[in-house]
């Protein structure tokens, strides 16, 4: 129930989030602001009344409950995110390099910041997590 | 690393829902354990063995340590 709980929190912020987003593209007349917040609404909403049907029968809400916490997903998902590390910073760099190629240089530049600071936040946190375990 | 989970279960007509039910994961972790894609970690190797009443060594069987365990074994006599 508790990751329920938090699941829709989530949701009602992101909701909030998109009718904010919405409230703003109506008031500034911007069609991609208001197509962007109504979408976060709509799945949102459409999220919450899943979270809601699940709460409503025991057997799927435990099943739904062991999916978000089990080991072997946590581990898919810590090794997903590494992949998406490791992909990120690779196309970074190969941003960095057509960009110089095409003459930006101060975007190159800041995409390779942007890399260099993501390679010295992993290293940071390796140093941190391997004292810690 | 292999295991006699399958075997154990057929042994007793236990299905994977049963058993991942019993150790609180999903039945797609005890098949990919079956088929040795996952590792189990060793809390949930510890529930695994407690609830086929077993020890973990005699479910979960560390094939290349056992194969360089018993060449030792051989070399010493």
């Amino acid at each position: 129930m508790k990751i329920i709980r938090k699941n829709l929190i989530y949701c009602g912020i992101i909701s909030a989030l998109g009718a904010g987003i919405s409230v703003a593209g109506f008031y500034r007349e911007d069609d991609l602001l208001k197509s962007i917040g109504i979408a976060l609404v709509i799945v949102s909403l459409l999220k919450i009344a899943q979270l809601f049907i699940l709460t409503r029968n025991d057997e799927r809400r435990r099943k739904y409950e062991l999916s978000m916490t089990e080991e072997r997903i946590k581990y898919i998902a810590s090794k997903s995110s590494s992949f998406v590390f490791y992909i990120t910073v690779f196309c970074e760099v190969i941003a960095a390099l057509i960009l110089l190629v095409f003459g930006y240089v101060f975007a190159a530049s800041v995409v390779c910041y942007v890399a260099g600071a993501q390679v010295v936040l992993y290293l940071v946190l390796y140093i941190i997590f391997s004292r810690k375990y | 690393m292999e295991n006699n989970i399958a075997k154990l279960r057929k042994e007793r007509k236990i299905t994977q829902e049963e058993l991942a039910d019993a150790v609180s994961v999903t039945r797609q972790t005890i098949i990919s354990i079956e088929n040795g894609r996952y590792m189990a970690s060793l809390p949930l190797a510890f529930k695994i063995a407690e609830f086929f009443e077993k020890t973990i060594e005699d479910i979960f069987v560390p094939g290349d340590f056992n194969n360089e365990k018993t060449k030792n074994r051989e070399d010493r006599k």
